[in-house]
Parts: C-alpha cells; structure tokens; sequence
C-alpha cells in the first residue's frame, strides 16, 4: 500500500514542512514526490483536484510517499492508497509531527530512520561490553 | 545487517543519571500507583525497548486490539496485552496525570504520563490471551487477583542496578544489538529458556546455530511460578555448559528479565517479538513453548506463527521437535530423524529427574552432561538442607 500525504494549510509554514518531510523521508530511503496542488492545477496538469487524485493514486501505488499541499481535500477514492492529513494545527506542533511520522512508520508506510544507537553511544556500549568481557 | 526492531525502531525511555535523579526528587510530590513483580519487570522491558514499539503500559485501543486481533492499534502484531492495573491503595488519577511508579516496598521505579483509565473485560482477556478460565492456571489466578482498572500510558523507567540479578549478563537490546554487529553477526538465532539445560536442548540450539551466524541463550530471570528452577541454578548450569561445549566465538548468553505468563502459543510470539528487539533474526519454539500442565496442545505455540503474514512478524521460528538420544542411532536425535523404537530413546521427564535427583542419583550422561547433572543434584541437596 502506498500513500499519500496531504497537507492541508497552504501557507508558506506547510511549504517549509513538506520540503522539511521530503529530506527526512529521502534519508531514511524513501521515495518522495512533492505536489503543489495547485500549481498542478494551473499549469493542467492536474486540472482539478480529481486529477491530481488519480495522479497521486498512480505515484502512490508504485511505491512513492506522495507530499500533496493544497488547501481542498482529495475528490475521489484513492485504491489501496492510505490518505494521511496534516491540518494547520498539527503543523505548529513538532510533536505532533513526530508522532505522525511515527505512526507511518508503525504502519509501515515509511521507513523508520537508518541508524538506532547513535555512534558516540555505540563506542560507549562497545567499551563496556568489553569490560565484561563479551568482547 | 540486522533485523530491524520491531515497528522500525528501538524505543528509549530509559532516564540517564541526571534524569533519574530529578525524578527521585520530583515524585515526591507525585502521586503514586503501585507496580507488582510482573508489572515492574514489564516496566524495565518497555524502558529498555525490549517491547518496542511500546513506549508505555497499553491504553484501551491497543488492549483491545491486542486481545481481540493479536495487534496493536497501530499495525504491527503483538499478541499480550501489556497492562498497569490499579491497586486498593492507589489514587484516583485522570488523563494528564503524571505519576509516580513504586514497587509494593514504596521504592521508586519511573514515571507515567497518563493517557487513559479504563475498565478491563478480565474474563474476555483471560479466554482469548490464556485460552482458559480455569483458575488453576497461573495466568488466569495473576487475573482473578486484579482490580479490573488499567491505567495506559507512556512511561520512563529507572534502572535501579543495585537490585538487579545477574547483573554481569543484563544486557539492553541496544547492547545486543552492538554486539552482535561487533562480532560480525547478520543472523541471530534465540533461545528462550527456564528450565536447566539438557542434551535435547543443547541439541536443538546446535541445529539452530548450523543456520545462521550466532546464537543467543537468553534464559528468563524474571518472576516465575513455584516450582521452576532457581534462576541462579539455571544460569549457573548455562556458564557451564557453555564453557565446556560451545564455540565461544559463536554463542553469547545474557539474561531476559521478562516475567512469564504461562501464556502457551500467544507468549511464544511475545517472546519471539521481544528478542527480535535484542536483534535476533531467528527464535527456537519447541514444543509447548510457555506452556504449563496441560492447557496447549504440543504444536499449539509453533501453529499460532501461521496465522500472521510472512513479514509481520520480521523473526523467523524455528520450529522444533522433542528431541532424544537415540542408543540405535548413537547420537541426539527426534522423531523427524530417527526411525528406531521409542524404547531405543533416552528421555526422562522432568518428575522422573526430580525424583532421581532426590534419590541422590545423577541422570544418565545421553540426557544430561555429567557436569550439569552434579550441579543440579548440589542444588537439590541445598534446597533439602534448607
């Protein structure tokens, strides 16, 4: 399943965000697309906001994250495509950001981050793994 | 590389020092609801990330999920609910409440930030986690003895070392996980254990280690029932045996300060999901796996693995056989390998070794190494004397 990650404030805050989201998720290995929504609209592209539907259905189910900003919701079903929104409130809030990565990440949607002991704490581990003598 | 925790990432909410220290200060002015054995140890497992990705004691969602369909509210399989419940002593507290985590003694043991209260359908839970209702098993009486009111929500743990056993072989998950890569290991296979070890075990676990590059003995240490071996026997057999008859490049020990349940089939994969988090790629289920008296079928705790997709999991069972010494064959053997007589087989049961033991007998050396057996009859003759 693939899905599609629309942020519903159009300002310059959820610009930021979604430029902020497509490093991150490109880090950890995951193939980002970044949609204006209505910049698709006005160059046709999109046409309409059923059109830059089907064109995300289409990213989405082959293996793309979609990041989609744009002030209407999605139009049309979306076919074995997950539909996650982040509203204005969420965008002030950094938690509430983690913890909506996080929830991708348990739902396997997004790849969780590439390194889980930080490498100063790996050599702190290694030092008292060996002074117990596992190595 | 090694296998991912489970849910993707290896959760921290372990306090440091200076952390822990604060705490200590501040809960004095926290109210406090009171942990026992299986809740404290269950406490330590989320701190450390060994249930990752739990970050606390499970609210209603997840415990629903969890005893109804074997998964979180969030995607991933889990198979126990993990649960606070509230005691006769404790306070009254509401979402939003932070509070204190002490032990029956009053003793300090971390913080929760409270999302949820909530009434537990214990009946429901014991027939559907337990398969039973029958009082008789340890599992159901551990819920008969509750209020019925579970608290959920995220928690920090403080690591309390002076009262840690085995201390030596307390290794974290992101410890496991440095060593492994240390020595070079991509596939790690586990075996979980409370018994002593015997010729069948040790049998199985070098079947195990012919398939992959290490193996992890991981004997609990957490509360069991009476009757089990004391831990420090246990693990006093296991330095032995390792010592004596295992590549010492290729084995590691350290300890699983899990409580049991007793819970069959659906503590099997608890237990495999938890040693997917110390970075174990494979898990021995034997027969009966977390079994007691006569509640699972023998095949019940490698079966219920089927009923979850090939990835979900992301650990691999290693299902096994009884296995036995064969005189026939000469060798350690199961019924999927020897065709010969079960009266060629060299097995005794765990009443029939008791019994020996009390007798002062040591077991043949085709079921227990000599060295084992000396240290199990030093021990029996010590609890005599006790």
């Amino acid at each position: 399943m693939g899905v599609v990650i629309w942020i519903s404030d159009g300002g310059s805050r959820a610009n930021e965000l979604a430029d902020g989201l497509k490093v991150e998720m490109t880090s950890r290995g995951g193939k980002v697309e970044l949609l204006d929504a209505e910049a698709l609209g006005r160059l046709g592209a999109g046409g309409n906001h059923g059109g830059t539907a089907a064109a995300c259905d289409m990213l989405a189910r082959h293996g793309a994250i979609v990041i989609v900003i744009g002030k209407a919701t999605l139009h049309c079903d979306l076919h074995d495509v997950e539909v996650q929104e982040i509203t204005s409130e969420m965008i002030a809030s950094e938690d509430a950001i983690q913890r909506f990565l996080r929830k991708l990440e348990l739902s396997g949607l997004l790849p969780p981050p590439k390194h889980d002991v930080h490498p100063d704490e790996e050599e702190e581990i290694r030092k008292k793994l060996s002074d117990l003598g596992y190595l | 590389m090694l296998v991912p925790p489970h849910g993707g990432r290896l959760v921290d909410r372990q306090l440091d020092e200076d952390q822990a220290t604060d705490l200590i200060e501040s809960a004095e002015s926290l109210g406090s609801l009171t942990l026992n054995e299986r809740e404290r140890n269950d406490l330590e497992m989320i701190g450390n990330g060994a249930m990752s990705p739990l970050e606390g004691f499970m609210g209603r969602h997840d415990y629903r999920s969890v005893v109804d369909l074997m998964h979180l509210s969030s995607g991933p399989g889990w198979s126990i609910p993990i649960t606070l419940s509230t005691k006769s002593d404790d306070p009254e507290v509401s979402p939003g409440d932070r509070v204190a985590l002490r032990d029956e003694e009053g003793l300090l043991w971390g913080d929760m930030l409270v999302e949820d209260v909530f009434q537990a359908d214990l009946e429901a839970e014991a027939e559907k986690v337990l398969g039973t209702k029958d009082p008789s098993h340890p599992g159901v009486a551990y819920l008969e003895g509750l209020s019925g009111t579970y608290v959920g929500g995220a928690v920090r743990s403080i690591r309390r070392r002076e009262w840690e056993e085995f201390a030596r072989y307390r290794l974290d998950p992101k410890e496991t996980r440095v060593l492994f890569r240390a020595r070079g290991w991509n596939t790690v296979v586990a075996f979980q254990t409370r018994n002593p070890v015997h010729r069948a075990h040790e049998y199985i676990q070098k079947c195990a280690l012919e398939m992959v590059d290490g193996l992890l003995l991981h004997p609990l240490v957490g509360q069991t029932k009476k009757g089990d071996v004391p831990a420090e026997v246990r693990m006093f057999c296991y330095e032995t045996i390792l010592r004596c008859y295992y590549p010492e490049t290729r084995v590691t020990m350290s300890v699983f300060p899990s409580a049991m349940r007793y819970a069959g089939p659906r503590e099997a994969v608890l237990h495999a999901i938890m040693r997917k988090n110390y970075g174990c790629s494979h898990f021995i289920v034997g027969r009966d796996h977390a079994g007691v008296g006569d509640f699972y079928g023998t095949y019940d705790a490698q079966m219920i693995f089927d009923r979850f997709d090939a990835d979900e999991l992301g650990i691999v069972p290693l299902k096994f056989e009884h296995a036995f010494y064969c005189r026939k064959c000469q060798g350690m053997a199961t019924m999927k390998t020897c065709p010969h007589d079960s009266n060629q087989h060299v097995f005794l049961s765990g009443t029939r070794v008791r019994e020996m033991l009390g007798r002062g007998e040591l077991p043949p050396p085709e079921f227990t190494r000599p060295e084992i057996a000396e240290i199990l009859l030093e021990s029996m003759k010590s609890r005599e004397s006790e």
